[in-house]
C-alpha cells in the first residue's frame, strides 16, 4: 500500500476554502480549521483532516474529523461541513433524490434526472445529494449536460468500496 | 525486562496424550491444542468446547449512539427484514438473529450512513464496558484496527470530550479503521501508525485508561475461522507470547498512577493470557489485578495454575469467556491497575 501523509500547503488549503465560498457564499474560515493535514492510503481518495493535538514523535494518519476529500482529481467538502453550512445558511446547490436513485448512487452509480424529486438552487459546480427518505446528505454529483445525467463524484458508499 | 524465546518455548511446551491425539484427529486440530483443553477443562469439558467451536456465532449490530438512538435503528433494520434481539448487558447493541437475502447487514444505507458497527460476536463489547465504566477521559487503544472497540469507545466518550488515541502497526488495517471513523462521523479520535512496543518512546503523554487488545493466535475465534485449528505451532505460539509480553510491558510505562490497562486477547490460551500477565507481575511490583467493575455475565475465572505452571493468585480476578459456557467467542480479559 502506498502511503502519503503530511501538512497541507497553504495554496491547497485555499483551494478548499474558495470551493466553499464559490458553492455556498460563506466565510470559509468558520468551517475550515487553520491547520490541515492529509493522508493518501493508495492514490484515491486522499483525506484532508483538521489537526489539533501535539502528541509527540508519532506518525499521525487521521485526527478529529475529515474536512475534505481529494477524489477523481477534485476536492469534495465533508458532509459534516456542508451540514453545518446548511444549518447556518440554508440549503443551496442540492438535489433531493428518490429512494431507488439513492440506492444506485450509494453503489457508485450516477443519478438519472427522473430520480430527482426536487432541485434547490443555485446549482453550482458541485451538487449535494440529499436522500428523500430522511433528509440526510449522501454525497455529491456534477451535472453533465451532454450525457444529461448527474455524475457521481462522491457518495458515502465510497468509504466501504475504497477504504474497506 | 528481558524475556527469552527459548525460555517461553520450554515453559509452554505441551506433549499430547493419546486422548488428545484422538480428539485432534476427530475435530481437525493440532494435538497440542486439544491437550491444553483437556488439561484445563477435563476430557468431557474439552469435548464440549470443541463442539461449541463447531457452532456459528451471532453477529452483532452496535448502534452509533452519536448519530441515532438504538430503538430507531432497530425499527429501521427490522423494516428491511432483519430480525434483531436485544443484548441485555449492552443496551445499544443487538444480536442479528436472521437476515434477508439482500441487503447484507454490512451494506444497508443505515450502515453506510454510519448508524452502526457490525461485530462478528458480542464478546468484544465486554472489555470496552469494563475499561470505561464511570470514566470520562482520554484512552489509548494501542492495537486498535480494524476498530470495533475504538469506535465504541469514541462514541461512549463523545459526550464527555474524551479522545480515543487509536494506534496500530498494520497499514491496511488502519485504512479500515479510518474508514469506520469517517463513516460513523466520530471526531474525538486520533489515528497513529506505530509498533505498540515503541509507543512509550514516541508519545509525549500518559493515560488513565489503556486498551491492549494485542495481536494473538485468535484461538477463541475458531468458530468463524476454522483454519486456526492448525495454524499456530507451539513455536509460533511462543513467538506470539514473547511479543504479547513485550507489548504489555511497554504499555504499562504509558499508564498514569492509578490508571487501568485492559489486557485483552481473543484467545483462551493460558500461554497468551495468565502466563503473560504473570510474567509482567513477577517483574513489576507497581501493578495489581483488579476485579471487573461490572458483572455483565457470569464470567469464568482466570487460571492460577496450568499444567506445571503456578500463577499469581490475583490472576483469578481475570475474566474468561468460554464458547461452550457463554455461547460467545473465547476471550480473556485482565484489568491491571498501576499502584501509586
Amino acid at each position: 500500500m502506498k502511503l502519503k501523509t503530511g501538512a497541507l500547503r497553504k495554496p491547497t488549503r485555499e483551494k478548499i476554502s474558495s470551493l466553499l465560498r464559490r458553492l455556498y457564499n460563506v466565510d470559509s474560515s468558520k468551517y475550515v480549521p487553520s491547520t490541515l493535514r492529509y493522508v493518501c492510503l493508495n492514490e484515491d481518495p486522499c483525506i484532508i483532516y483538521g489537526s489539533k493535538l501535539d502528541i509527540g514523535d508519532l506518525t499521525v494518519l487521521y485526527e478529529d474529523s475529515w474536512i475534505a476529500l481529494y477524489t477523481k482529481k477534485r476536492f469534495v467538502p465533508s458532509i459534516s461541513i456542508v451540514q453545518s453550512i446548511y444549518s447556518d445558511h440554508g440549503i443551496k446547490s442540492a438535489i433531493i433524490v428518490k429512494e431507488q436513485g439513492v440506492k444506485a448512487f450509494l453503489y457508485g452509480n450516477d443519478i438519472l434526472p427522473d430520480s430527482v424529486i426536487d432541485t434547490i438552487p443555485p446549482i453550482g459546480e458541485l451538487i449535494t445529494v440529499i436522500d428523500s427518505t430522511d433528509g440526510e446528505i449522501v454525497g455529491f454529483v456534477t451535472w453533465n449536460p451532454r450525457r444529461r445525467i448527474y455524475e457521481n463524484i462522491f457518495d458515502i458508499g465510497l468509504f466501504l468500496r475504497k477504504l474497506g | 525486562m528481558r524475556i527469552e524465546l527459548a525460555e517461553i518455548y520450554r515453559e509452554i511446551y505441551v506433549a499430547a496424550s493419546r486422548d488428545a491425539i484422538e480428539l485432534s484427529l476427530e475435530y481437525g486440530y493440532l494435538p497440542y491444542v486439544v491437550q491444553r483443553y483437556i488439561d484445563i477443562l477435563g476430557y468431557e469439558g474439552a469435548i464440549k468446547l470443541l463442539e461449541a467451536f463447531e457452532k456459528p456465532v451471532k453477529p452483532v449490530v452496535r448502534t452509533n449512539t452519536v448519530l441515532i438512538d438504538s430503538l430507531r435503528l432497530k425499527h429501521r433494520l427490522e423494516k428491511l427484514g432483519f430480525k434483531l434481539e436485544n443484548i441485555p448487558w449492552s443496551s445499544e447493541s443487538f444480536w442479528v438473529i436472521s437476515q434477508p437475502k439482500s441487503p447484507t447487514i454490512g451494506s444497508t444505507h443505515e450502515y453506510l450512513k454510519g448508524y452502526y458497527y457490525v461485530h462478528r460476536d458480542a464478546t468484544s463489547l465486554i472489555p470496552v464496558h469494563l475499561l470505561l465504566h464511570e470514566y470520562n477521559g482520554d484512552v489509548l487503544d494501542a492495537c486498535a484496527a480494524p476498530g470495533g472497540k475504538a469506535t465504541f469507545m469514541a462514541q461512549l466518550l463523545h459526550e464527555v470530550n474524551g479522545v480515543v488515541f487509536a494506534n496500530d502497526l498494520v497499514l491496511y488495517r488502519l485504512k479500515v479503521l479510518i474508514s469506520h471513523f469517517m463513516r460513523m462521523k466520530l471526531s474525538n479520535v486520533v489515528v497513529t501508525w506505530c509498533d505498540a512496543r515503541k509507543l512509550r518512546d514516541k508519545l509525549s503523554r500518559k493515560f488513565q485508561r489503556i486498551l491492549a487488545d494485542v495481536p494473538c493466535s485468535g484461538e477463541g475465534r475458531i468458530s468463524i475461522d476454522p483454519g486456526r485449528k492448525i495454524r499456530t505451532s507451539i513455536f509460533d505460539l511462543a513467538v506470539m507470547v514473547k511479543r504479547e509480553i513485550e507489548i504489555l510491558n511497554s504499555l504499562i510505562d504509558l499508564l498514569d498512577d492509578k490508571g487501568i490497562i485492559a489486557y485483552v486477547t481473543c484467545s483462551i490460551a493460558p500461554e497468551e493470557n495468565e502466563y503473560v500477565v504473570n510474567k509482567i507481575l513477577s517483574h513489576r511490583n507497581n501493578l495489581e489485578v483488579v476485579e471487573p467493575p461490572l458483572k455483565l455475565l457470569s464470567y469464568g475465572k482466570g487460571l492460577t495454575e496450568y499444567r506445571s505452571l503456578r500463577f499469581n493468585p490475583e490472576l483469578e480476578k481475570c475474566i474468561r469467556i468460554w464458547p461452550h459456557i457463554h455461547g460467545l467467542f473465547g476471550y480473556t480479559i485482565c484489568l491491571l491497575r498501576k499502584k501509586h
